[in-house]
C-alpha cells in the first residue's frame, strides 16, 4: 500500500512539476514533430512511388507504427541508466539510500513520472492530428485494440526499465556506462528485427 | 531501557581495489590485477546517549563519512557492530530510516522546481505519514524554522541559507529521534550559520533529537555540540566534552603584549617561547608550558619589552583541533 501511495505521489508531483515548467513538453513536442513528421513525409513519398504498398505493408500501417514507436520514446525510459549513473557519480544514491524506500523502485517510478505528462499530451494530440490527416487503420477500430496497445506499452515499459536499470547499475563497477548503453541499445534493435525473434514471439 | 541512541563497537571498514603494477605486463594487469586494501575505519567504538549533541570531526579522509554511511546502513562494515535505536543498520536499513533524518550539506534532497510545501509533502508520503499528520507537521515546521516567507517559492529560487533551513526541516518531517548532519553550514554566511545552529539547538531542546554532526567549522562544534569525537586515519583519537577539548590538550598558552609606545626591535626569545605574530603595536607569543611556565614566561617577557597591557589566553578551538590533527599525523 505504501509503495502504491509513494508511486502515485511521485507521478503526481512530477506531473505538477512538468505543468508548472512546460519547457520539456515543448522540447518533446518539437522533437516528435521533427523526427516523426520528417520520417512520415519520406515514407509517404516512398509508398507513393510503390503504389501505396511495400512488402504487403500499407503506408497507413507504417505511419501508425512509426508514431507509436515515437510516442513510446517520449517516456524516455531508457534514460534510467544515465539517471542511475548520475546518482552514483554525484552521491545522490546515498541520500536516497538513507530514506525508507527501495531505490530501484523509486528510480523507476521517477523515470515514468518524468515522461508521463509529455507522453499523454503528445500521444493524445498526435493521435487526433494523424486521424484527421491520414485516418485510422481498420484494426484500430476493433474493441480489443486499445487494451492490447496499453498492454503492449506496459510490457515495453517493464522490459525497458528492467534492461536499462541493469545497464545503469553497472555504474557501481565501471565509471562511465555510456559505451555499454549504446551497445545494449543497438543490440536491442538488432534482436527485435531478427526473424527468430518474430518466430519466438509468435510461438510464445 | 537502553539510554544510548547509538552504540558502535569495534567498527572496521576496509576497501579493496585493483591497482596497476607497473612491473607487470598489461595482460597480467587486466586479468590478474594486484589488489590493494585501505582501512577507512579501524576498530572504532563509541556510544551516544539520547538527546546528546555530538561533533564527529576529523581532517579530510579521516573516515567520518564512511562511519556515517555505516551508521545509516548505506555501507556494510567489514567487521564490528552498530546498534542504532535497537536496529542493526545492515539488516534493518528501511526500519531505521523511519527513525533518523539525514542532511548532506552539499547535496539537496528537495524538489528544485516546486514550492517547498511540495517537497515537505513528498517526504511525508515517503515516510508513510497520514495526510492529516503531514499537514500538521508542515505547519509546525513552518513555525519552528520560520519558513513562512518563502514556503510558496520554488526551491531553486531560495538563497543558500533558506535552502539549508528547508533541508533540515525536510529531514525532520517524520520527527526522527536522531539527525545526522554532514557539513550542514558549508558555504553559509555568518548570519545563516547562526540561524541554522540556533534552530538545531531548538529542535534538540524541544524534541530531544540526538544530533550527530560532522563539520570543519569550529563555530558549529563550539556552539552546537556538547561532546566531540575526533577521528583521524580511521581511528578515534579523542572523545571528550567539547568544553574540555581546549583545556585538556592545550600545552600552549598565548600571550598578547600591547606596546607602551612602539616595539622597535624583536629580540630572540627564551626557550619555550616563540613569536606568533609581531608588529609595532602588538606582539603575540606562544608559550610551550611543558618547557616554561606562564609566570616565568611573563617575567622574561617583561624584562624584554615595555608593555601597556598583557593578555594571557588558551589557544582557540580551531588551533587546538589543528594541533590534534597535526600531532596525530606526526605520531602515526
Amino acid at each position: 500500500m505504501k509503495e502504491i501511495r509513494l508511486a502515485a505521489k511521485i507521478l503526481k508531483t512530477l506531473v505538477k512539476d512538468r505543468i508548472q515548467y512546460p519547457d520539456r513538453l515543448v522540447v518533446d513536442t518539437i522533437s516528435v514533430i521533427a523526427r516523426c513528421g520528417i520520417l512520415l513525409i519520406l515514407y509517404w513519398y516512398v509508398f507513393k512511388l510503390s503504389n501505396g504498398v511495400i512488402n504487403g505493408t500499407t503506408f497507413l500501417f507504417a505511419a501508425w507504427s512509426i508514431f507509436f514507436y515515437f510516442s513510446f520514446s517520449v517516456l524516455r525510459l531508457r534514460d534510467i541508466s544515465r539517471e542511475i549513473m548520475r546518482d552514483i557519480q554525484t552521491g545522490n544514491v546515498e541520500v536516497l539510500f538513507s530514506k525508507p524506500i527501495s531505490y530501484l523502485s523509486y528510480r523507476m517510478w521517477w523515470q515514468v513520472g518524468s515522461g508521463i505528462y509529455s507522453f499523454v499530451v503528445i500521444t493524445l494530440f498526435t493521435v487526433a492530428a494523424l486521424f484527421f490527416i491520414i485516418g485510422f487503420l481498420e484494426t484500430m477500430t476493433i474493441g480489443i485494440f486499445i487494451p492490447t496497445l496499453i498492454l503492449t506499452f506496459l510490457c515495453g515499459a517493464v522490459l525497458s526499465l528492467f534492461l536499462y536499470t541493469i545497464v545503469g547499475l553497472l555504474s557501481f563497477w565501471i565509471e562511465d556506462i555510456n559505451p555499454v548503453f549504446w551497445i545494449v541499445d543497438k543490440a536491442v534493435i538488432d534482436i527485435t528485427f531478427q526473424e527468430w525473434t518474430k518466430h519466438g514471439i509468435i510461438l510464445g | 531501557m537502553n539510554s544510548n541512541s547509538i552504540t558502535v563497537s569495534s567498527l572496521t571498514k576496509k576497501f579493496s581495489f585493483s591497482a596497476r603494477n607497473a612491473s607487470s605486463g598489461w595482460l597480467k594487469n587486466l586479468f590478474s590485477p594486484e589488489t590493494k586494501e585501505i582501512v577507512a575505519v579501524n576498530d572504532i567504538s563509541f556510544s551516544v546517549k539520547h538527546g546528546e549533541r555530538i561533533a564527529f570531526i576529523g581532517p579530510n579522509g579521516a573516515g567520518k563519512s564512511t562511519t556515517i554511511k555505516m551508521l545509516t546502513g548505506i555501507l556494510f562494515p567489514t567487521s564490528g557492530k552498530v546498534n542504532i535505536l535497537g536496529f542493526d543498520p545492515t539488516k534493518d536499513r528501511k526500519k531505521l530510516a523511519y527513525q533518523i533524518g539525514t542532511v548532506f550539506g552539499q547535496r539537496s534532497q528537495l524538489l528544485p522546481n516546486l514550492p517547498l510545501t511540495d517537497s515537505l509533502e513528498f517526504f511525508g508520503v515517503m515516510y508513510d505519514m497520514p495526510d492529516k499528520e503531514i499537514k500538521i507537521r508542515i505547519t509546525d515546521l513552518i513555525e519552528l524554522f520560520d519558513l513562512g516567507s518563502f514556503i510558496t517559492q520554488p526551491v531553486r529560487k531560495l538563497s543558500l541559507g533558506q535552502r539549508m533551513r528547508a533541508e533540515v526541516a525536510a529531514s525532520l518531517i517524520h520527527k526522527p529521534k536522531i539527525i545526522l548532519l554532514d557539513e550542514p553550514t558549508i558555504g553559509l554566511d555568518v548570519v545563516a550559520k547562526k540561524s541554522l545552529r540556533d534552530l538545531l539547538l531548538k529542535i534538540n531542546k524541544e524534541e530531544n533529537t540526538t544530533i550527530f554532526l560532522t563539520s570543519h567549522d569550529v563555530g558549529d562544534i563550539e556552539s552546537l555540540c556538547d561532546r566531540t569525537i575526533v577521528i583521524n586515519h580511521g581511528v578515534v583519537i579523542r572523545d571528550l566534552p567539547t568544553q574540555d577539548l581546549a583545556k585538556t590538550f592545550v600545552y600552549e598558552k598565548y600571550i598578547d603584549l600591547v606596546a607602551l609606545s612602539n616595539f622597535n626591535n624583536f629580540p630572540e626569545l627564551p626557550e619555550g617561547i616563540s613569536y606568533s605574530s609581531k608588529d609595532k603595536n602588538k606582539i603575540t607569543v606562544v608559550v610551550d608550558i611543558n618547557k616554561i611556565n606562564v609566570q616565568e614566561s611573563l617575567k622574561k617577557l617583561l624584562d624584554l619589552f615595555e608593555v601597556e597591557d598583557i593578555d594571557v589566553y588558551n589557544a582557540n578551538l580551531e588551533t587546538v583541533i589543528r594541533h590534534i590533527y597535526e600531532r596525530d599525523s606526526t605520531s602515526s
